[in-house]
């Protein structure tokens, strides 16, 4: 267990791709953090800086109490889970297990009792004579981690490790590793780009966008105050409604719409800092109803165009005169049909401003 | 981790590259400490010199013959071995044990098998004939060639193989289909696609040819009458008997800018009868 | 008039007949070989099936050399050995971590080197034999086995071959072993030659083959009998002393070939691989 501390980190590849920049993030001891972000924003260059796998361009790491920048990676005090579990073909399933505690001079006994420890913990006591091309998807998944776990590492890092398995064994694995954490209580810095993994996994998401930190919070944090457009958009399925309005405060405060007008319930001073204005309105696709169109309180009423039922819910495909707004129901207004219109109704405290060109959210 | 590479690279290619050059211009027996700087006069001197314009015809006499018959020959097993499925791999490897056998003990086969009272031509002698594989000035160069065939026969096969394996069926399929006649197809489709094939044969052959050595030095010593003086038997003979370092290092000078030029040749031709095809 | 199925049997019945006829061909001079070094002298040259087999061959071959010592031919074997061996060994070695710095680790002059490799495989031997020898001269390293084997101990071909093998291996494996505690060369002899099980084979037998074969370098730069390696020892002994004993030349032949056809014989499928995989070694 150690906190991990990463300052003003910088890193450029050889071939000039500036990967991250500016990166600074404390990791509390025990921490399970999950870092998040479209392929190619450098979730797995931060982990290979982590583990030392990289060299920085510039900044500095901390693990525990102790700079790293010059530290090698077997003595970082770190494992790594890897997205093709890097297993070693050639050596079996203990073999793979041993092999790091081996090149650390473990006294052989020492080995087998952590090796069949973990692999008990793991069930995959029965696979250790195999080799790795023997084994199924899920079961390399449980070799990759119990050749981290033996080590008894400060730190685990995950890159994406679950992604190459199918929903179900996914949704285990999911549950393996947070039981695991909870046992071990050994800091993770885990890799992902699963929405699901990140929101429910982790104590903390860092949302990274083109090697650049979005916002650092809780899952519900994320959730609920996004803190720009691009946060908005990348959590939750399907992504937050983007609909460009106007603010204007004459002769009331108000959004507007072609196709609808919202009341602004923001104080005087708020909008006299922000002026009328161009700016993007998020509405995230749970967040609004949908009404008879005749009913009284709705805000807008746009036609539908196709109805995806999934049970319990349903998505709402709706056409507007510039784009298409979804919406993610449980209650299905009688009158909902293909091709027919529909009433729609916002919920007016979950609607989210977003500044026109920067998309930083313009927070009450 | 590249550096012993760096330095056996620099003593033992590098170094000697260059000193090999300098002493091309020099005149040096070897023995004596005294170098004499010659100039350009070791180059003209070859090309004054019988034996090299007598070496240079052998190789062309080995080439004209060595190259056709074994690209022909090893084409034609290619194409045979790429007809069945069954045995396939005990044939190729069949076919590949000539390539593994060492120069000085083919050569000694050879040279008895062959020979004026071998057995090949105590065969022959039953039906009224004997040849003189190798004491016949006009045969001796073309007698070695075709042992040369035998040993890189299955080699070249082998190439061939994989270059006619690399070809997809259904180009086979769709000519077929669009009436193409067996020649054509093999003139048409087959030939062409295996130009990578070719090309990498060929030069391999051409290199080889500057290269002879150890059979015409085990079966025929350079005769009869130098029929088989090879470039590398020269070279051998001007440095390591009659120790004319110099002179030596500016034939291998010459021959290896030969060789380059007949290489760089077949690429160019080749390359040009791929477009044209 | 033929159907389709007898015409296509036919087809296929001659092709396997012409394989045979040629495999015949290819295969001729080693029966001769082996029938020829077992048959008495006299029936060499005209005879092919021996009307007897005798060892006499083998045993003068095994006998010679003056009284007491081992024969030339046991101790050229032996020297044949050493020097391919050691070769072998030092071509796998040197190629295998050549191989791995240039393709897995990031260092200055890297492309250069890369590039440097390939045109290095440009330049003909012929270039290097005299520079070479004199170089051997001036070590010291006439008639000595380092001199036999030193310029061959590093092979751009094989290095090459090593790079391009070890470009396929993930990245991740190799992030894993340095994890896991390995050094880089930990990492190119626990991980990466173990994963490369046939191109190091490969490597390796064609460096034994060429370096059992190789004759114009070792009769340059050996002038001791006693160092000799078998193909020169046989080569000098079949133009010398025993030009007039076929016998003795040719169950020297047939020592020549065996090891390397036993070779074959045991890992032939690289052979194939070898040759396929890089049309390499001409
Ligand atoms: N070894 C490397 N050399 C050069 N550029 C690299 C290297 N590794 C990554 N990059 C570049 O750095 C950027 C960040 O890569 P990184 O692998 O960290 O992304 P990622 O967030 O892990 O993406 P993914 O979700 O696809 O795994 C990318 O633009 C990538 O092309
Ligand atoms: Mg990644």
């Amino acid at each position: 267990m150690a906190a991990i501390r990463l300052k003003n980190v910088h890193k450029t590849y050889p071939n000039n791709v500036l990967a991250v920049s500016s990166f600074n993030l404390d990791i509390n001891e025990g921490e399970f953090l999950i870092l998040v972000g479209p392929s190619g924003c450098g979730k797995s260059t931060i982990l290979r800086l982590i583990a030392g796998l990289e060299e920085l361009t510039d900044g500095m790491i901390y693990i525990g109490d102790q700079l790293v920048n010059d530290v090698v990676p077997k003595d970082r005090n770190i494992a790594m889970v890897f997205q093709n579990y890097a297993l070693y073909p050639h050596m079996s399933v203990y073999q793979n297990m041993a092999f790091g505690l081996e090149m650390r001079k473990v006294p052989k006994t020492d080995i087998g009792d952590r090796v069949h420890e973990a692999a008990d913990m793991l069930q995959i006591i029965d696979l250790l004579d195999r080799k790795p091309k023997e084994l199924s998807g899920g079961q390399q998944q449980r070799v990759a981690l119990g050749r981290a776990i033996v080590q008894k590492p400060a730190v685990f890092l995950f890159d994406e490790p679950l992604s190459n398995l199918d929903a179900k064994l996914r949704v285990q694995m999911r549950a393996q590793i947070k039981t695991l954490h909870a046992l071990l209580k050994t800091t993770i810095v885990y890799v992902t780009h699963d929405q699901v993994e990140a929101m429910t996994m982790g104590d903390r998401i860092v949302i990274m966008h083109e090697g650049l930190i979005q916002q650092i919070g809780t899952p519900l944090e994320i959730y609920h105050q996004p803190r720009n457009r691009f946060v908005g958009e990348f959590i939750g399925s399907p992504p937050m409604n983007i609909l460009p309005v106007t603010i204007t405060t004459d002769p009331k405060p108000e959004l507007r719409h072609p196709d609808f007008v919202l009341p602004l319930a923001q104080t005087s001073a708020w909008l006299e800092s922000i002026g009328s204005r161009q700016v993007n309105l998020g509405i995230r696709p749970e967040d609004v109803t949908l009404a008879d169109p005749h009913s009284a309180d709705i805000h807008a009423t746009w036609p539908v165009v196709l109805i995806e039922s999934m049970g319990h819910e349903s998505l709402v495909y709706l056409k507007l005169a510039d784009g298409d707004f979804v919406a993610k129901v449980n209650d299905l207004p009688g009158s909902l049909k293909e091709g027919a219109d529909i009433g729609v109704r916002f919920q007016l405290d979950r609607l989210h401003l977003f500044h026109w060109e920067s998309g930083e959210v313009l927070a009450p | 981790m590249v550096i012993p590479y760096i330095l056996f690279t620099i003593i033992f290619w590098v170094y000697p590259l260059i000193w090999g050059i300098l002493i091309a211009f020099k005149k040096w027996n070897i023995i004596s400490p005294v170098t004499e700087f010659v100039g350009l006069d070791n180059f003209i001197k070859i090309l004054h010199d019988p034996l090299f314009w007598i070496s240079f015809k052998n190789t062309l006499i080995f080439m004209v013959v060595f190259v056709p018959l074994s690209i022909i020959c090893s084409l034609m097993v290619a194409l045979l071995l790429n007809r069945i499925k069954l045995l396939r791999s005990f044939f190729s490897l069949g076919y590949l044990m000539s390539y593994v056998s060492a120069g000085v003990a083919y050569s000694i086969v050879f040279r008895l098998l062959f020979s004026g009272d071998g057995l090949i031509n105590s065969w022959l002698g039953k039906v009224g004939i004997t040849i003189p594989w190798f004491s016949s000035p006009k045969l001796a160069m073309v007698s070695i060639a075709f042992i040369v065939v035998w040993k890189f026969l299955g080699y070249y096969s082998l190439i061939f193989l994989a270059g006619l394996q690399s070809i997809p069926s259904t180009i086979y399929e769709s000519a077929e289909i669009a009436g193409a006649s067996k020649w054509m197809i093999f003139r048409r489709i087959t030939v062409p696609l295996l130009n990578p094939s070719f090309t990498i044969i060929l030069i391999f052959a051409v290199i080889l040819s500057f290269n002879i050595f150890t059979e015409p030095y085990m079966i025929t010593g350079g005769g009869p009458l130098d029929s088989t003086q090879t470039f590398m038997m020269q070279i051998y003979y001007q440095t390591f008997t009659a120790l004319h370092a110099g002179y030596g290092s500016s034939f291998a000078i010459t021959v290896a800018i030969i060789s380059f030029t007949f290489v760089f040749i077949v690429k160019k031709t080749i390359e040009k009868d791929m477009i044209y095809s | 008039m033929l159907n389709r199925s007898q015409s296509k049997f036919l087809s296929l019945t001659a092709t396997y007949a012409l394989l045979a006829t040629g495999l015949i061909f290819i295969i001729f001079p080693y029966i001769w070989m082996v029938l020829a070094s077992l048959k008495p002298s006299a029936e060499i040259y005209n005879r092919l099936i021996p009307t007897r087999i005798t060892l006499e061959h083998y045993r003068m071959v095994f006998s010679l050399g003056s009284t007491g010592s081992t024969s030339p031919f046991v101790r050229a074997i032996f020297n044949s050995l050493v020097v391919s061996s050691i070769t072998t060994l030092s071509v796998v070695f040197f190629g295998a971590i050549t191989g791995y710095a240039l393709a897995r680790l990031r260092f200055k002059g890297q492309n250069l080197l890369k590039n440097f490799i390939l045109f290095q495989m440009l330049f003909p031997i012929v270039l290097f034999l005299i520079p070479r020898f004199l170089l051997m001269i001036r070590l010291g390293w006439i008639n000595t086995y380092q001199g036999m084997f030193s310029p061959f101990m590093m092979s751009a071909w094989g290095t090459f071959l090593f790079m391009q093998f070890f470009k396929t291996v993930p990245q991740s494996l190799i992030d894993a072993a340095r994890l896991d505690g390995c050094s880089e060369l930990r990492i190119v002899f626990r991980i990466m030659l173990p994963l490369s099980k046939s191109v190091t084979i490969i490597v390796a037998i064609f460096t034994f083959m060429s370096m059992w074969d190789e004759f114009l370098w070792y009769l340059i730069v050996t002038k001791d009998y006693n160092l000799m390696p078998l193909s020169v020892l046989l080569g000098l002994y079949t133009r010398g002393e025993y030009s007039s004993y076929p016998g003795i030349q040719v169950a020297g032949a047939t020592l020549l070939t065996l090891p390397i056809l036993a070779l074959f014989y045991f890992f032939r499928e690289y052979f194939t691989k070898g040759i396929t995989m890089t049309g390499v070694k001409g």
